[in-house]
């Protein structure tokens, strides 16, 4: 009868793909395609609310530095794709979703193409004894952290920094990473487990400078 | 599996909480959001015209789990990892290096404790991140606050590309002069007058002149002063400045003082006056970052301030 396939309710998980790149998204879940008026607030307003927060966990995710401008454009490139099948109240874990996908390619191009200046081997960092400034710097700590999550296997950092670091609640983790909630949470656990004996060590390494 | 609560809920130690916080306030560049927006063909008009109304709700939205618990940890509790920081002193790792100016008859920095690195391309604005474009708008109209936007952004390559910090975090985001030195392995604690008189300073090889503890009081009572100007209460600011001048007269921090004073200043409207301290700032150590920092907030606020 009607040749208008079906809607689904995908924009509730993470998209598989990228779907093909059209100026007038297909009627959908949410109404019909969007007036350009509206299509353009309503993009101003997603980025005004998110793009900071997908910037970064893009960064804590493991997008080096000098990427993560144009990853988080990524992301928001495909939100506008898919705009109209975005709930409202889905909007973060939808770009969230995205950006997991975005920042698993960036670290895969880095993995195939490493740069050493990019990230700091904590082992490096921690060896040498790091200098007040250093550590009121913020920049610096971020640098730890960075290091400290780079050390994890990228499943337990993944959940890590959605957990930890961006407030997702355990059920959203499970949903993103589209797991039991129960894999979720051992995860979790495993993570923090993992950050908590790298910032010991972390510590350990601090004092034992003190004394040389 | 309800019990597990984020760490920073409760159970992260200091160091744990200093790592994971470090994340919160990591941001992008300044223009990174307009050409994400010029990218989707929204239009810079619209997205600025309700960027100060949003960015409440996008903190809102930042951390949840991790803004919501506001554990009482500030950078004063740093003092004790600031403690057995100094008593090694030697080593800056990881390229974290301090661009100091270079050895002439300026006074070395004070010390940088919250001054970023030279390489770092991420400006970043202490306890208030999304403040920095309000207060540009409310310093300039709509259309000038895009063009500073688009002036001062920082490209996001960091080589050798300066980054410019937000107006809001003067201390935080100062790019590297032209000419950067790395700076030297310890950083001198020379306060503003009487750089060799350095309070407690040891005429010893390490240079010792703070204690851990009025350091993180000085760091916190400035943090207070960067509130406050990001909030839009440069008076308040200032007020806070006068005690915080009054308290150390000889302050650690007395440089980053006076750069604050500079902006708050200026935003409080006063710009004949924050031009005259920041000129007087820029000789007394003209190759600093704080001179640039200076001359920076000068040509983004002073002209219209005026």
């Amino acid at each position: 009868m009607s040749k208008v396939p079906a809607p689904t309710q995908s924009s509730l998980t993470v998209p598989a793909e990228m779907i093909p790149p059209s100026k007038d998204p297909p009627a959908a879940v949410f109404g019909c395609a969007l007036p350009p008026r509206e299509r353009d607030a309503r993009l101003a307003e997603l980025l005004r609310v998110h793009f900071r927060l997908v910037w970064r966990a893009l960064r804590r995710l493991g997008v080096p530095e000098h990427a993560v401008d144009d990853a988080a454009q990524e992301v928001f490139i495909v939100a506008a794709k898919k705009l109209t099948t975005i709930a409202p109240a889905y909007e973060r874990r939808f770009l969230y979703g995205v950006a997991l996908r975005v920042a698993a390619n960036a670290r895969r191009a880095r993995a195939a193409r490493p740069e050493k200046s990019e990230t700091v081997e904590l082992e490096e960092t921690a060896s040498a004894a790091p200098s007040p400034e250093a550590l009121l710097d913020r920049k610096r700590a971020r640098e730890l952290l960075d290091a400290t999550l780079e050390a994890m296997p990228d499943d337990l950092r993944t959940a890590f920094v959605l957990f930890e670091l961006e407030g997702c609640s355990a059920p959203e983790v499970a949903a993103l990473l589209g797991i039991p909630i129960g894999t979720a949470t051992s995860r979790l656990r495993r993570a923090r487990e993992a950050f908590r004996a790298a910032v010991s060590k972390l510590h350990r390494k601090l004092e034992n400078g003190e004394e040389r | 599996m309800s019990d597990l609560k984020p760490l920073l809920a409760g159970e992260a130690d200091e160091l744990e909480t200093l790592l994971l916080r470090a994340a919160e306030d990591d941001e992008p560049a300044r223009g990174a959001l307009e050409r994400a927006a010029a990218t989707l063909g929204v239009s810079a008009t619209l997205l600025a015209a309700t960027v100060a109304s949003a960015t409440p709700a996008a903190q809102a939205a930042v951390a949840p789990g991790a803004g919501a618990v506001a554990k009482p940890l500030t950078w004063v509790s740093l003092g004790k990892w600031l403690a057995l920081g100094m008593g090694v002193g030697s080593v800056v790792a990881g390229g974290a290096h301090f661009a100091l100016a270079p050895a002439t008859d300026e006074q070395p920095l004070a010390f940088t404790a919250p001054l970023r690195t030279a390489e770092s391309a991420t400006p970043v604005a202490p306890l208030k991140p999304a403040v920095a474009p309000s207060a540009a708008e409310a310093a300039a109209p709509k259309d000038d606050a895009h063009a500073v936007n688009e002036e001062e952004s920082a490209p996001s390559k960091p080589a050798g590309t300066p980054a410019a910090a937000p107006p809001s975090a003067p201390a935080m985001g100062a790019p590297a002069p032209s000419a950067v030195l790395p700076g030297p392995s310890s950083a001198s604690f020379a306060p503003l007058e009487q750089p060799q008189a350095a309070s407690t300073a040891a005429p010893g090889a390490e240079p010792r002149a703070v204690s851990a503890s009025t350091l993180g009081e000085e760091t916190h009572a400035l943090d207070s002063v960067r509130a406050a100007i990001a909030a839009g209460h440069a008076n308040q600011a200032l007020e806070e400045l006068h005690q915080y001048a009054k308290k150390w007269p000889r302050g650690a921090l007395a440089m980053e003082a006076a750069l604050l004073k500079v902006e708050a200043l200026l935003r409080s409207g006063n710009g004949a006056e924050g031009q005259r301290e920041a000129e007087a700032l820029i000789a007394r150590a003209p190759r600093s970052l704080y001179a640039t920092r200076a001359r920076e907030l000068l040509r983004a606020i002073a002209p219209r301030a005026e």
